[in-house]
């Protein structure tokens, strides 16, 4: 399929030409960079094991299904919902957004491949060109999960409601890509243009974050808002502001193709969807791109204006930070305290770190929330029934999250490789480092999070709560431990993120999550009913959370899982 | 006098292909080796098995005494490692990275704070010590490898191409501590392809070529048996040669 695209763009050179890029450039350029995308793992791909690129056909296969799986849950909206543009419309808008997500936490480090600075700008190769490669080599790609995702709707709808589908759908599918890709690149060139160059990962890294965040709450969210609406007569052209998003405009081109309707609106509506992907082809290459390339120049290059700002504030022995105080009370043992100090840094400042770590702490309230409103009923009588029950326990253990999150996502970074500090140290044992990174982990996320969340249940369900928010501190401490002795059991810091799921993290993850919702239901069901039993489960779980991390700090080098 | 340094029949494989073949030296205190050879010829792997970061190889292999297999941290101990990859955590400052490398080695946090500073400052770079490291540029980041692998005053240095990147005033000083090291009694092996420096600095050659010893000894006697100038030795001794010829054909590669 890569060649029949790249000789696509030799058949359309004049549009190339026409958009001030050299197409014979561009084919060498993209034919380069698929090729490297083939000797790469894929982000989509990680699915399982990958030994040397041999299961490459297979994953693909898998990303297709896990994206054609999406495309027939989505399809069954304009299959099933009365009004079927209003069904399009909401088929589109769920796969643009997920699209869009895509593209800015998988195809970031694509778009600012800093490689392209220093091997494309030294040739003569113009910013048009670059541009519109770094476009088309994601458009490329992507076009294998479009597929993946289109065909089902494809069929499904075309058995549904004829042929005029076969001609119409592959349209509205190529508009909502060309507009996602539009969109992200429109999000990343307005950065540029208002931020520094070395501002600009971390900007994208706070817009990832809240992306997350936002399909994590969505995702539990959009069932609740559903039911609010009437699906039987809602129709998304009678209100107005949803004129304005790109999903209304494709579902337009339903209305006016299929029904024949031609008022104003669908009209000026479905011209916008036909026009749009050329005019925003347009627009990147004319006016947004022109200064694209020199300024990402400057995020692979040293010594910019901002460099004083990564100053970070000494720590002389009169001003301590809350890092090293910290430390002086956790962490007795030299290492574990040097190997603290150091994670606490390495977590903070680390970008994908904080992209993985810092969605869990909106989803949390959200999930609960969630849980307390979900199903049929008045909301406010649901609220009030959920401050009458012991429901806070949930919440208590759902900290556990983000403390999961904080110690296994540690194991993580780009620069594994500085790992061979531990091998050329005199460090007798590589227990200390494990527990030093884990107390790091607890002190700088998980103990300021279960405070919040404490003061909001003692705000909310009074302080008789005081025992159960103590009690399941020490257990989502111990949890965690746990999970590091039995699954987490690498050096901090020491793997690439790419296999991440070589390490099992999900699997782990999942694993971790059932265990503190078994002992959850356990304290939930058994300990809130009989208050003497609290006092006996809290100096249990100090006690086996101190036998624990005696174990671990005795960890040997034979002890560590092999990545 | 005892040798500090015991390699014997050291042999080393990535899966089917063996890059040392039965490596025999010995290394008396207080030596500089300029250990060097062509490019994948196992420098690099037998500077990281004598620095213990490699426990997977067959033979025996002995440091101060201590096995490197079995007793590796009594090794670590007294050894100071600069690698030849500028592998840091770049988000850490060189104050950060620095204090935890020096409280890993066991260095007193009051010792450890004077010297780094002050080694810094000679390199220049105590006026970055609290900036981080991902803005560095290579030069900057082998200087602060350079004080990481020099500041617990260790008795045995490795050094795997220390002066990569280095601006030519900081090649002179790099120089000049290893010369002064030397005379403290240290005993360095230093790995390199900037022949003129090796020949300066160095005791002994030792010249490796496909993972086998294919000389060794000081430069005079090497001098005497095969070239007038270390490169000279080197490329009659790596079976390389005819360069003018070579250069020739290849501008001809623009005809």
């Amino acid at each position: 399929m890569n060649k029949f695209l790249l000789r696509t763009i030799g058949w359309t050179a004049a549009w190339w030409r026409w958009l001030g890029a050299d197409p014979d450039q561009l084919r060498i350029i993209l034919e380069t960079k698929l090729k490297m995308d083939s000797r790469r793992r894929s982000a989509f791909g990680m699915m399982g094991n990958q030994k040397k690129g041999k299961k490459k056909k297979s994953q693909d296969a898998i990303t297709v299904g896990i994206f054609a799986l999406m495309g027939v849950g989505l399809m069954l909206a304009p299959m099933f919902i009365p009004h079927t543009a209003t069904g399009y419309f909401m088929y589109f808008s769920v796969w643009m957004i997920f699209l869009s997500l895509t593209l800015i936490t998988d195809f970031t480090d694509v778009l600012i491949d800093v490689r392209d600075n220093y091997i494309l700008l030294p040739r003569p190769v113009n910013d048009r060109t670059m541009t519109l490669s770094r476009l088309l080599h994601i458009f490329l790609y992507l076009s294998k999960l479009v597929l993946g995702f289109a065909i089902p709707g494809l069929i499904g709808l075309t058995i549904k409601f004829g042929w005029p589908v076969l001609i119409l759908f592959p349209i509205m599918v190529s508009i909502s890509v060309v507009l996602s890709i539009f969109f992200v690149n429109l999000v990343y060139l307005a950065i540029l243009r208002f931020l520094s160059p070395k501002k600009f990962k971390e900007a994208i890294s706070y817009i990832q974050i809240i992306f997350t965040s936002s399909i994590l709450i969505g995702y539990y969210i959009f069932p609740q808002l559903i039911q609010f609406l009437d699906l039987k007569t809602f129709n998304i052209f009678e209100y107005p502001l949803a004129w304005f998003l790109p999903s209304t405009w494709i579902a337009a081109l339903w209305e006016i193709f299929i029904h024949a309707k031609f008022t104003t609106s669908l009209i000026v509506m479905g011209v916008l969807a036909l026009l749009s992907p050329f005019i925003s082809f347009y627009l990147v290459s004319n006016y947004l791109a022109k200064n694209f390339n020199q300024k990402m120049l400057g995020i692979g290059q040293a010594g910019s204006e901002d460099d004083e700002q990564k100053t970070v504030k000494t720590e002389n022995s009169q001003q301590k930070s809350w890092r090293v105080r910290s430390a002086n009370l956790v962490a007795k043992h030299p290492i574990e305290r040097a190997c603290y100090e150091w994670a606490w840094a390495m977590m903070q400042r680390s970008r994908t770190f904080r992209v993985k770590l810092y969605p869990m702490f909106a989803f949390i309230p959200a999930y609960f929330v969630y849980l307390m409103v979900m199903g049929d009923g008045d909301i406010r009588e649901k609220v009030q029934s959920a401050l009458a029950s012991d429901s806070y326990i949930i919440l208590l253990y759902c900290c556990f999250i983000v403390l999961s999150a904080a110690t296994s996502n540690a194991r993580f970074t780009e620069q594994f490789k500085a790992a061979w500090v531990f091998f050329a140290k005199p460090i007798e044992r590589p227990g200390p480092i494990i527990t030093g990174a884990s107390k790091a982990a607890l002190m700088r996320y998980y103990l300021p999070y279960y405070l919040m969340v404490s003061i909001a249940v003692l705000s909310c369900w009074g302080i008789d709560t005081l025992d159960d928010i103590v009690l399941v501190f020490f257990i989502n401490i111990l949890l965690s431990f746990l999970a590091t002795l039995i699954a987490y059991r690498n050096l901090p810091f020491s793997i690439a993120w790419e296999n991440a799921q070589k390490a099992n993290n999900t699997v782990n993850a999942l694993l971790t999550m059932v265990l503190a919702g078994g002992v959850g239901s356990l304290h939930y069901f058994v300990l809130t009913k009989t208050w003497w039993l609290i006092p006996i489960a809290l100096l249990t779980t100090i006690g086996l959370t101190w036998l624990v991390y005696k174990e671990l700090i005795k960890l040997n080098w034979q002890d560590l899982r092999e990545v | 006098m005892n040798d500090i340094i015991t390699i014997r029949n050291l042999r080393k494989s990535y899966g089917k292909k063996e890059v040392l073949h039965s490596i025999d030296l010995g290394i008396a205190p207080g030596q500089v080796i300029g250990y060097i050879g062509p490019n994948g010829a196992g420098k690099s792997t037998t500077v990281r098995i004598l620095a213990g970061l490699d426990n997977q190889f067959e033979g025996e292999v002995m440091v101060n005494g201590f096995d490197v297999r079995k007793e590796g941290i009594e090794v670590k101990k007294i050894i100071g490692y600069i690698p030849e990859q500028t592998e840091i955590y770049d988000v850490l400052t060189p104050r950060e990275f620095l204090t935890m490398l020096g409280r890993l080695q066991g260095m007193e946090q009051a010792i450890l704070e004077e010297r780094m500073v002050k080694m810094l400052s000679y390199f220049g770079m105590d006026i970055h010590i609290d900036e981080r490291m991902d803005t560095f540029s290579k030069g900057m980041r082998q200087k602060v490898l350079l004080v990481s692998g020099l500041m617990h005053n260790p008795e045995i240095i490795f050094m795997d191409e220390p002066l990569s990147g280095l601006d030519a005033n900081t090649v002179i000083l790099v120089k000049e501590i290893i010369t002064q090291l030397a005379e403290q009694g240290k005993t360095i092996i230093y790995c390199s392809h900037i022949m003129d420096t090796v020949e300066k600095i160095s005791d002994r050659i030792i010249l490796i070529a496909d993972g086998r010893v294919v000389a060794d000894g000081p430069i005079e006697t090497l001098r005497a048996k095969d070239g007038e100038t270390l490169e000279a030795i080197f490329s009659n001794l790596t079976g390389q040669g005819g360069f003018d010829e070579k250069a020739s054909d290849f501008m001809k590669s623009f005809d």
